[in-house]
């Protein structure tokens, strides 16, 4: 092994684990759950900010299991449901929803504590993390 | 493409070529010429007649196949699918029934054509294998002795009246129609267009048969011979000559055919001689073409001493393709192994004939010894067949 190759390698960037896109996340969920235009109303009509008023979230809510594909091709209509969803809710949050309803408290949740960490982002439904936030 | 044709997308037929909705990720999206979703904007997207991209209704469509060409290769594309219309199609007209009626498949021709006239014993001077289709049907109808009564079940339903009133039913039957609808449609309507297509081509083909089959004389006799046969078969089930025979599987069009061993006999280490009962080697249509005992049988190279094991054989790759030539090979092939396979020297296979030690043992051949001197042995009615191996 030629010593010199191998301190020249310890400063490449690490591999990282693939992880499907955002798309393919978004695209999977829009069509596993059927999800249309009445689903982008109601996340219109979301407000950005939750105040906890008159909110009631379980104490404890696991996330629903999600099987995703490698890559997503989607039909028209899917993949332009997808990037509406994408478009509207730009924050990194949004990389690890597994249904519907955290696709929703997404924003409210990226608005009350935009520094929360992967491992507890994966591990935990955003209804159980946003509850905690607007119990603080 | 079945899959398409059955399904309940929207597809798109422009200048007889098929399109069908473009399945969409980021990257695709960003090379289409305008974006989906977006204003409706039909035509094609660029210069050529038939364009290898479509934009419909604000929809992406992609060039998939030619509709005229998917009709005239359809039997080949899915033959299965093919056969079923057809039988579907050619049964409106009921006057007689088809040969391939009583068999719809290829298989059969194959066996009685050209598998059993390899092993069927002619007189001197005459290659079996070289026979025309008519001589053949005659030596099997003749060896089996199949009754005046098929010819004549035949000869009613193949007769030229029979034929030509068919013919008349196929003339009158309506004309499939024009040439591939344009715009967008429901795959449902595209199947149902193709089906008419088809069954247009069926009409014709059938058509052209039955004319061929009136202006020729002695190849409708031949054909009477092969339905008599079909019908015999259809009756028996089997059919046997000269030790070499098939039966149908229960599966449709499928077939075990096998060749008789005889009895034939063996001999061990020490010289001892091992009558050998006659036992059926068979190949099935069903999967690869590997040689097999039918009856209940024990041998060297069979491992245990029941019904239907795979005879080992080295060096033999069973082919997956059913042809004439794999047919016979496997089955001399198979032949073989139980007449010279086992070497009385070097006790090959999974069992020795001889005892070498007195342990127990799953299969035993002691019952099978024969005398030295078995008039059989002597008037050569019996052969070692591995006296020189």
């Amino acid at each position: 092994m030629d010593i010199e190759r191998f301190k020249q390698g310890r400063g490449q960037p690490q591999k990282r684990p693939w992880r499907p896109s955002r798309f393919t996340r978004i695209s999977s969920i829009v069509e596993a759950y059927g999800l249309g235009e009445t689903f982008l109303r109601t996340l219109d009509a979301l407000p950005e900010s939750l105040t906890g008023a008159g909110l009631r979230f379980k104490t404890m809510q696991f996330k629903a299991p999600l099987e995703l594909p490698l890559f997503a091709l989607a039909t028209a209509e899917v993949y332009d449901l997808a990037t509406r969803i994408i478009r509207k809710i730009d924050n990194p949050y949004l990389d690890y929803v597994q249904d519907p309803e955290e696709i929703l408290l997404c924003r409210p949740l990226f608005h009350r504590n935009p520094h929360l960490g992967p491992e507890a982002l994966n591990r935990f439904h955003f209804a159980t993390l946003l509850g905690r936030e607007l119990n603080r | 493409m079945r899959q398409l044709l059955d399904s309940k997308l929207d597809v798109l037929v422009t200048g007889g070529c098929l399109y069908v909705p473009l399945r969409l990720d980021p990257s695709i999206a960003a090379e289409l010429p305008s974006p989906p979703g977006g204003t409706a904007s039909p035509g094609p997207a660029a210069g050529p007649p038939t364009p290898p991209l479509m934009v419909m209704a604000g929809r992406p469509y992609l060039q998939a196949i030619s509709l005229p060409s998917l009709a005239e290769n359809y039997q080949a594309i899915h033959p299965e699918a093919y056969e079923e219309l057809r039988r579907s199609c050619l049964g409106k007209f009921p006057q007689t029934p088809l040969e391939e009626e009583i068999s719809p498949d290829r298989k059969l021709r194959t066996i009685i054509f050209e598998i059993l006239p390899h092993f069927i014993k002619m007189k001197k001077g005459r290659v079996p294998g070289k026979l025309g289709q008519a001589e053949v049907l005659e030596v099997i109808g003749r060896r089996i002795g199949m009754a005046p009564e098929y010819y004549r079940r035949a000869q009613r339903l193949y007769g030229p009246d029979s034929l030509r009133r068919r013919l008349h039913d196929l003339e009158e039957a309506p004309d499939p129609g024009g040439g591939p609808p344009e715009g967008l449609m429901a795959a449902g309507d595209l199947r149902a267009w193709l089906h008419r297509v088809l069954a247009g081509q069926i009409i014709d083909q059938e058509k052209d048969r039955l004319q061929r089959m009136l202006s020729e004389g002695a190849s409708l006799a031949t054909h009477w011979q092969y339905l008599a046969l079909q019908l015999y078969l259809a009756d028996r089930g089997h059919l046997e000559i000269d030790g070499c025979g098939f039966f149908r599987l229960s599966r449709r069009g499928e077939y075990l055919i096998y060749k008789r061993t005889g009895e034939y006999a063996l001999k061990d280490y020490y010289a001892r001689t091992y009558r050998f009962p006659d036992c059926r080697v068979a190949v099935a249509t069903t999967s690869r073409l590997k040689p097999m005992v039918l009856e209940r049988y024990k041998h060297p190279l069979l491992h245990g001493h029941e019904a239907g094991q795979e005879i080992c054989i080295r060096q033999f790759t069973p082919a997956a393709a059913f042809t004439a030539k794999n047919v016979i090979q496997a089955l001399e092939e198979g032949l073989s192994a139980l007449y010279h396979g086992y070497n009385s020297r070097r006790r090959n296979g999974y069992h020795s004939l001889d005892r070498i030690t007195e342990h127990h043992r799953s299969v035993d051949f002691a019952d099978y010894v024969i005398p030295p001197d078995d008039p059989r042995i002597i008037s050569g009615e019996l052969e070692v067949t591995n006296a020189y191996t």
